[in-house]
């Protein structure tokens, strides 16, 4: 074969993999079929199915809705066969029944029988109905039959993949068997994997028993078990990505897991500020009260602890929100203005308050301190500032006796795209009261750049800049300009750069009637397009907030 | 990924021009994709998955422009993942293989080479993957390729030869393991 290597035209001519004529029309034609049946050309736009960047809890909520109408479905196709084991109620490529060896195809709606054999083919996937509600995904290339046990039902699973979502069964149990294991459930989620080698099952949501020989063990959500210790190990969101709900599937595994384990704060005192207040490490936040009810604090965190003086509630119920922010403490800054917390009364907004507290060990947090003209500021990892998101929620439901009403709100929102293989680009608007002059080289522009800190960004007046910056922080930025949701689609996740000016919209200065509206500059001045998009969005209407009772 | 919606088609102008876009594009994808994967199930995947997304509207801005351009790299794009990610997969039978042999037998050698071959490409950039897959599977020259993918000519044929040659390199370093 090396002989064949040293002419690699002629190994690409004649190797590289094509399908002959027959099967392109083939399968070209299958899918073309499959495709018009499974098409709706009259439905909306589905927005559940718009990839929102970071906003996986936004998503959660879409996908419970979607599960919902789902489940009516398969309810509804479970009726209209009554005597049936388990119903076909989604199939993408070919399904097909075994029946004395031979594989006959069925299709979405066909009742299956007790004891009958099902398998997907290559690139296949279905989904089927159990009586009792459950739902069983098969992954591609997976047969499996389905039988009555003597306390329930049994899925024999032969090899392949899937996914059951265990109905609550009233009583007895819902058992899956491989070759060398036994899954037993009275009401979870799970997987199974069968394979020559040995059998796995990961455990998504509740509670799962796992028989092997003689030996039983209890599986949490998130953990898993193999038979065979050779067997590839890999996380359990990589083990269901397969599944057509794995989004869905992964939200459930991390709700269920954030529930396990509850984050809070390990001591917090709360005390009404006083203004001769004076604590060395006390936060150094200032007295800037905006009439939103927005205290501007840069607060001092320690991997252990945090200290947030001078601040209102309200601004500490925009820390608990879960908004995707690295610059978590203007958090309540950017959220102010696209209305998603609403409610409560009137002294969250006005009181203010010195706020310290113990983080515990096991949620210590990992903290950079990020220069920022001439101070610092605690910079945090997206999945570190959750952390603290989840303790400042915690902590204010058990001292403030907090509760809100999660609503998921489809509202007006913009879709930030960049052209495909395109970077943003670094541009000076020549305008003469722009602080960052003329051109790139200009001298003064020279000078104002070296002044602003790497990851920095500003939206001020009539500018808005940023310096080795994620799209992320534009976003942001766009969406407190705007004053609706931004969501990045511009798949762009290196730092980059970029300076815009521009008329803000929501602003009337006769300054700055002349300069281009936030559209044109985006797409003219960093090369960005704004697009009027439709969105999901978790929003907070608070409940119930008390004053708190004596530390 | 960017959505647009399609909001001047309904019912049955939006499954004529449906159904106009897959016959014309619909067997290039699928060629594309096959040529990247090496067989028909993840072919079929693929062309399953770029027009199901067609079908639900979520264009990008720039698809009408050039929606062969676009199918074409989405193909080889979605392709590569797919052989990218087959070492999560069990090996397993594969029913469409068993219930239609394969079309074109080849010889145990061809077959071991151009299994090389798909490995090696999987570690390839997917712009040089869509450039050589225009090329070889394809057979379009370097100004059509050019064409097609808005680069300049000499841009392609470097990259076709420092393609060519990582391939050599990948190929070899695949036989010696």
């Amino acid at each position: 074969m090396k002989n064949d290597l040293k002419n690699m035209e002629e190994i690409l001519s004649r190797h590289l993999p094509l399908p002959s004529q027959d099967a392109t029309e083939e399968d070209c034609n299958r899918v073309l079929q499959h495709l018009k049946s499974q098409a709706d050309y009259t439905r909306p736009q589905s927005y559940a199915e718009i990839p929102v960047v970071s906003v996986f809890r936004w998503r959660r909520f879409v996908l419970a809705a979607a599960g919902v109408v789902l489940a009516v479905f398969i309810g509804s196709t479970v009726v209209r066969h009554p005597s049936a084991f388990a119903v076909v109620a989604s199939v993408d490529g070919s399904l097909y029944r075994v029946v004395e060896g031979e594989s006959r195809a069925i299709s979405v709606g066909d009742p299956l029988a007790k004891g009958e054999t099902v398998r997907t083919n290559g690139g296949a996937g279905a989904m089927l109905v159990l009586a009792d509600g459950s739902r069983v995904e098969m992954r591609s290339r997976s047969e499996l039959t389905l039988e009555r046990a003597t306390d329930g039902v049994r899925i024999r699973l032969s090899h392949g993949g899937i996914v059951v979502s265990a109905a609550k069964q009233r009583e007895g149990r819902l058992h899956v068997q491989t070759r060398d294991v036994t899954v037993s459930v009275v009401g979870t989620v799970f997987l199974v994997k069968a394979e020559e080698e040995g059998s796995k099952v990961a455990v998504i949501e509740g509670e799962v028993r796992v028989l092997q020989g003689t030996t039983e063990q209890k599986l949490l959500p998130g953990q898993q078990v193999s038979t065979n210790p050779m067997m590839q190990k890999l996380e359990v969101k990589e083990e269901i990505s397969w599944s057509r709900n794995a989004v869905a599937h992964m939200a459930l595994l991390q709700q269920t897991a954030a529930a396990a384990a509850t984050l809070a704060f390990e001591v917090a005192s709360i005390r009404p500020h006083l203004a001769e207040t004076t604590d060395g490490r006390g936060g150094g936040g200032g007295s800037n009260l905006a009439p939103n009810g927005c205290a501007a604090v840069i607060p001092t965190v320690d991997p252990r602890r945090l200290a947030i003086a001078d601040t209102t509630i309200w601004t500490l119920i925009a820390l608990a929100y879960p908004y995707p922010n690295s610059e978590l403490f203007s958090a309540c800054g950017h959220l102010a203005p696209l209305n998603l917390i609403s409610g409560g009364a009137g002294w969250i907004r006005s009181d203010k308050w010195d706020l310290e507290a113990n983080i515990p060990e096991s949620a210590r947090l990992d903290v950079n301190y990020r220069p920022d003209f001439g101070t610092s500021v605690p910079a945090l990892s997206p999945g570190e500032a959750a952390k603290l998101q989840k303790m400042m929620l915690a902590f204010l439901e058990e001292r403030f006796k907090f509760a809100v009403r999660r609503e998921m709100k489809e509202v007006s929102a913009y879709a930030l795209t960049l052209e495909k293989d395109t970077s943003p680009k670094l541009t000076v608007f020549p305008w003469s009261s722009s602080s960052f002059g003329a051109s790139l080289d200009d001298p003064k522009f020279k000078t104002v750049w070296a002044r602003i800190p790497s990851g920095r960004s500003l939206g001020e007046g009539a500018t808005m800049s940023g310096k080795d910056v994620y799209m992320a922080d534009l976003a942001r930025l766009l969406a407190r300009r705007i004053g609706r949701p931004v969501v990045d689609q511009t798949g762009f996740a290196d730092p980059f750069s970029f300076i815009l000016v521009f008329n803000p919209p929501t602003t009337n200065n006769p300054a700055w009637a002349d300069l281009p509206n936030v559209f044109s500059a985006l797409e003219k001045q960093v090369g960005l397009t704004l697009q009027e998009t439709k969105t999901m969005v978790e929003t907070w209407v608070i409940e119930r907030i008390e004053k708190p009772s004596e530390n | 990924m960017a959505i647009a919606t399609v909001p001047s088609l309904r019912g049955e102008a939006l499954a004529q021009e449906f159904e106009e876009i897959f016959r014309e594009h619909g067997q290039f994808v699928y060629r594309t994709a096959y040529s990247v994967t090496g067989n028909r199930p993840d072919a079929e995947d693929v062309l399953q998955t770029i027009f199901l997304k067609l079908l639900r509207r979520e264009l990008p801005p720039n698809f009408r422009t050039n929606p062969k351009a676009y199918l074409y790299r989405a193909a080889v794009n979605l392709a590569l993942n797919s052989v990218r990610s087959r070492k999560y997969l069990s090996p397993m039978d594969d029913f469409d293989s068993l219930e239609s042999p394969a079309a074109s037998p080849v010889s145990d050698a061809d077959e071991a080479l151009q299994r090389l071959l798909t490995k090696a490409i999987a570690q390839l950039k997917p712009r040089a993957v869509e450039i050589l897959v225009l090329r070889y599977a394809h057979n379009y020259s370097d100004a059509q390729i050019a064409k097609m993918l808005g680069k300049s000519r000499g841009t392609v044929a470097v990259t076709l030869y420092r393609a060519r040659a990582r391939l050599k390199k990948l190929m070899r370093a695949g036989e010696t393991l």
